[in-house]
This record gives structure tokens, sequence and C-alpha cells, in this order.
């Protein structure tokens, strides 16, 4: 009897451990994972510079070779940045070796701060190379998101939960919408490429069509969110309000909407957080292109930061691995940003 | 007077806003449906479902030839079957132990971090595997004197299994967390120990919310595609070999629409084809895991 006991609390133990150990595995696994990319990425936030007229062209970046002499610091090639920065021979010859290891002798190349990294737009040479016009198309992109798909989710979610009829028509499409919510991202891409781009003909990689295209993706996700929040409203607040002689209409604004406010701005948060990390369905409308210049209106051919990520992560050259790693870097940062305000929100209307 | 017209206005306005979304909805469907037969008009449907070779070209003639879509199914059964291997197992064990073991302080630092990370964009995952675990295999899989292809199924799969991770620990662990207290109390008023409770009490009463849980990670992994399009690459090999390079419908949509290619071609409709296929195996899983799981209830519970 005894023995049987002691074998049920062994099996407990070792079940709460295993349970415990998964935790951690998985901790560990994600951690891993963001260690990996900190470590590669945080390099690209400095670049090499070395002394103006002390160095032989060759080392030099392209751009700067023709044209800035007289500037008392100057771009390194992307080769003399791997070496400086990480060790990586890469197509050095042994001459440029030497070169570079009597400037640093002589204190004639040092790193500085990669203000390129974000003021400059895309470019085929790493060391070039920056997140403003993906960014820039971001944004553009989230503004048209924002515009459309928000009114019509909180519309259609206030509908649904106010003032629809409880009959099949409104039951199915409720289901519709929960479907909706769960179909993959890219489907949204190819529908985007249907209606706004074959049907519609709007310019192909516009920040307009991108944002209508992630908006119709938001959609279901706003909708949902909209109406979790409306419907952990009170129903005593309402009627006590009806109670006193409020109209319909004065129960929903004065009352119903103010107190699931948060909710539907912390929904809303996040749905604009997922749409800033999509990359799937802006590939399908052609945002995939090569891009040189920040957009500057909706209609001009744009790109957006996960589709820079994406471009860069493919592209052979060593100091594009880090570029991308550190473009990610950014990308989180703003979705901890995103996610930090969603959670403030929550915590300060709890209550 | 004046705010009954008014009150009609804004339902009015809402309704329109509801049919909006119906329109989406209907939009998304006619426009696949209407790409997808113009593809089939090209293709018989039973050559795409059943045809082994994928390598789709269009002939001088005109023929569209290699649109058997078989390895792009295998492709994608083999990495998401790869990925939940490590998810359902990991997710329901950390699930179980935030529930039901973890101090208030683990499970109340553990959950948000777990809703945070399950929106971190694919992409930083599709990264991770192609530039740091894929030389890691390829290393691993010398020692012990295999060949891996530099873009694997298990590569793919592994990382997808990660991913899949926190958003599946997330379901599970509100599916066992909402199960009434006394259902705890009466196992251990029994003389149950905490593992018995959950093994044959709790598990059971669980199982059509974790069966829900699971069906929706797998539509999530089978739609998944930035992984996909960085790690498993695009050789359509007919292969259950983990090592080797597979390929999924979701890899080659992008790929078949990724070029400049006018619209009318074979090529860039298959990719409505496939997106059709994807669009009703989805959607299969979803209604199974958000009506399905009710009805069993309904009998069940």
């Amino acid at each position: 009897m005894k023995l049987i006991l002691k074998k049920r609390h062994r099996r407990e133990k070792w079940f709460k451990r295993t349970g415990q150990m998964s935790l951690y595995l998985v901790l560990f696994f994600l951690g891993v994972i963001f260690m990996e990319i900190f470590s590669t990425g945080y390099s690209a936030f400095l670049r090499t510079e070395i002394a103006g007229g002390s160095a032989p062209q060759d080392l030099l970046n392209a751009f700067e070779q023709y044209t800035n002499q007289k500037k008392s610091w100057s771009i390194a090639s992307d080769a003399v940045d791997m070496y400086y920065k990480h060790g990586k021979l890469g197509k050095l010859t042994s001459n440029q070796l030497d070169t570079i290891n009597s400037l640093k002798e002589n204190g004639q190349i040092r790193l500085s701060f990669n203000w390129a990294f974000f003021t400059h737009s895309d470019s085929r040479e790493p060391e070039l190379a920056g997140i403003w016009g993906g960014l820039l198309g971001s944004i553009l992109t989230l503004l048209v998101t924002f515009t459309t798909a928000f009114p019509l989710g909180i519309g259609t979610a206030l509908y649904l939960e106010e003032f629809a009829p409880k009959n099949r028509l409104t039951h199915l499409l409720e289901a519709n919408i929960n479907n909706l919510a769960a179909v993959p991202s890219i489907l949204f891409g190819l529908l985007g490429l249907v209606i706004f781009i074959h049907f519609m003909g709007l310019p192909r990689p516009s920040a307009l069509v991108g944002g209508l295209t992630l908006g119709l993706m938001s959609l279901p996700v706003i909708i949902v969110a909209t109406r979790a929040a409306l419907s952990s409203v009170p129903s005593t607040l309402k009627e006590s309000a009806l109670g006193l002689g409020a109209t319909p209409l004065q129960v929903l604004f004065h009352h119903v909407i103010p107190s699931a406010l948060p909710g539907i701005m912390t929904g809303l948060i996040l749905s604009l957080a997922r749409a800033l990390g999509e990359t799937a369905p802006l590939l399908m409308i052609g945002m995939v292109a090569f891009i040189g210049n920040p957009p500057s209106s909706f209609l001009d051919p744009a790109t957006v930061l996960p589709v820079q990520i994406f471009n860069w992560s493919r592209s052979p050259e060593m100091g594009f691995v880090e570029n991308t790693s550190g473009a990610i870097l950014i990308l989180l940062l703003l979705l901890a940003l995103l996610n930090g305000i969603a959670i403030f929100i929550r915590k300060k209307y709890e209550t | 007077m004046r705010s009954l017209w008014l009150e009609r206005f804004v339902r009015c306005f809402f309704f329109l806003c509801a049919l909006g979304a119906v329109i989406v909805t209907i939009g998304i469907v006619v426009s696949l449906i209407g790409e997808a037969f113009r593809f089939f008009a090209r293709v018989s449907l039973f050559d795409f479902l059943f045809g082994l070779t994928w390598a789709p070209r269009v002939l001088p003639t005109g023929e569209a030839v290699g649109f058997g879509a078989i390895p792009l199914f295998t492709g994608t059964a083999l990495i998401t079957l790869i990925a939940m291997l490590i998810a359902i197992p990991c997710g329901t064990m950390v699930a179980i132990y935030l529930s039901e073991y973890a101090p208030t302080k683990i499970r109340q630092t553990v959950k948000p971090l777990l809703e945070i990370l399950a929106g971190i964009p694919t992409l930083v995952y599709g990264f991770f595997a192609a530039t740091t675990l894929a030389p890691l295999l390829r290393n691993i899989a010398e020692t012990f004197h295999l060949t891996i292809a530099s873009e694997s199924a298990i590569n793919a799969g592994l990382v997808m299994g990660i991913m899949i991770l926190p958003y599946m620990t997330s379901l599970c662990e509100d599916a066992l967390h909402r199960l009434p207290l006394s259902l705890r109390e009466g196992s251990m008023g029994l003389g149950a120990t905490s593992s018995e409770t959950i093994m044959r009490v709790l598990l059971p009463a669980a199982f059509p919310n974790l069966m829900a849980a699971f069906l929706l990670s797998l539509s999530r992994a089978i739609g998944e595609t930035m992984i996909v399009v960085m790690a498993a690459g695009l050789a359509a090999n007919l292969s259950f070999n983990p090592l080797q390079a597979v390929t999924t419908v979701t890899v080659q949509i992008v790929n078949l629409l990724t070029g400049d290619q006018e619209f009318d071609n074979a090529k860039t409709l298959a990719a409505f084809g496939l997106g059709f296929v994807l669009f009703i195996l989805t959607l299969i899983l979803n209604i199974l895991a958000l009506y399905g799981i009710k009805k069993y209830k309904r009998i069940h519970g």
C-alpha cells in the first residue's frame, strides 16, 4: 500500500517537473532566437569610417570615392566594414589588409553611429542602405488601413452587437466574420490583387493598395475585438440609462461606447500591430520590388518595413545580414511599443 | 421627432458597415472561385489535385503542363506535421503547468508574454531559420554522416513549431483554466494527486476546447507563409524525408505571383487555384474548431 502511494507521489513529482521543464525550454528557445537576432543586429547601428585623405580609394564606399574627398571621415566599403567589425575577410586582398591594419594603428579608422541606417532608403550597397523608405511606407500604409478598416469594423461590430435582429442572417454573418478572422493572411493578398489592382486598376506597389489590402485583413479582427469589448459592458448600465429616459442612441453614445472604449482601443492597437508586421499579403500585390526613394504620396511606389527586411534577407552581401537583423530589431521595438500602449490602456482602465 | 430620424440614420449607417463586411467575405469567395475556375478551364481539376509533378509551364502550343499539386500538398503536410509534433506536446505541457501548478506570479507574467510572443511577425522566425538554424542543422547532420538540404523540411518545421507554440499554449491554457474549480476539488477530495486529476479529470473535460486549440493552430500552420518562403525552398520534391527540401502551397503562391507576369497566364491563375484549395482547407478546420466542438459539447458535455 505504502509502495503504491510512493509510486504515485513519484509520478506526481515527475509530471510537475516535466511541465516546468517544458516551460523553461520554450522560453529558452524563444530567448535564443531573440538573443541571436540582437547579437547580429546591433552592429547594423554602427558603421566603419576612415579618416579623410588617409585611405586608398579601394577601401572606401563607391559613392564616397568620387564625391567626398574633403570630409574629415569617409564611409568605408562593405568589405572593410565587415572586417573591422567582425574580422571577416571576405574578398579583401592581403595588401588591403595591411593598409587597414596600419590605419588601425594610426587611429585613422573608427566606428561611429550609423545615422544613415535611419535616414536613408534602400540601396544596393549595404553600408548605405537604410530603413527610412520602408518605415515611411509602413506609416502611409497603416494610415490607409487605419482610415478604412477602423470605421467600417467598429460600425459593423456596433450593428451586430446593438442593433441587429437575432435572426438566421445575423447568425450567418457572425459565423462568417469569425471564420474570416482565421483565414490565412496570404489569401487577403490574392483578394487585394484581384480587386484593387486587376479590377480597379490602382497603381501597383503603392501604399494605397497595401493599406487597403491590410485593411481587408484587419477588418474581421477589429470586429471580433470590438464586439468582445461591447459585450463586456454590463447590461445593468444600459437598463438604468434606459429607465431614466435616455433614447437608445443616447445610451449607446453616452454610456456603452465610453465604457467599452478602452477595450476597443486595445483591440485596434493590437490589430494595427499585426498589420505592421504582415508581409505575405503585400508580396502578392507587388510591394516586393526594389524601391530606392521614400514614397512622397499614397500613390507612389512604396515598400514597407517587413517587406524590406524580407528583401534584405535574400541579398547575398554579408553586410545585409546585419542590416536585416538591425531592421528586425527596429520592427520588434515598434511592436513592443504598440503592445506596451495596449497593456497600459488595459491596466489603467481595468478597475 | 428629430431624434427618431437620427436614430434611423445611425442604424442605417451601421447596417451599411455590416454590409461592407459581408461584401468583403463574398469578395474573397467570388474572386478566388472566379480566378480558380479560369484556371481549371485550362488545367483539369483532376490533373491539378492528383498530378504528381509540379513544374508549371506553358508550352508554345498553349498547353499548360506540370500542374500536379500533390508534391505541394505532401510538402505542406510534412512541414505542418513536424511543427505539430513539437507544438502539441510542448504546448499542452506548458499550458498544464501554467494553469495547474505555476504560482500566480509566474502565470501572470508568462500569460501576457505569450500573447505578445504570438504577435511576433513570422518573418522574424523565418530569418532565424534561414540564417542560424540551417547552418546549425547542417553541422549536426554532418557529424552523423547524413546529408541535409540547405533548405530542409525539418528546418522550416522546427521553427514553425516554435512559432506556433505561444499561440497554442495560450489557447490551451484558457481551455484548462476555464474549467470549474469543483472538478478539481471533487477529484482531489477522492484522494487523487494533482497529476491524476489532470490526466483523468481535467484533460477529458477540456478535450473539446483543446481540440479546438489544436485545429486553430493547425490552420495557422498550414496558412503560414513567411517561414516556409524563407526556409523551405522551391524544389517540389514528392518526399517524406524531413532532411530533403520540400515546398508548400503558400511558397508556390508567392513564387507564382512575385514575378512580373500578365494576368491571363496559366501560371498566375494557378496561384488562385492553390489559394482556393488553401481557403477550403482552412475553412473546414476553422468551422470544425469553432462549431463542430460546440456540437460535441452538446452531446457529451
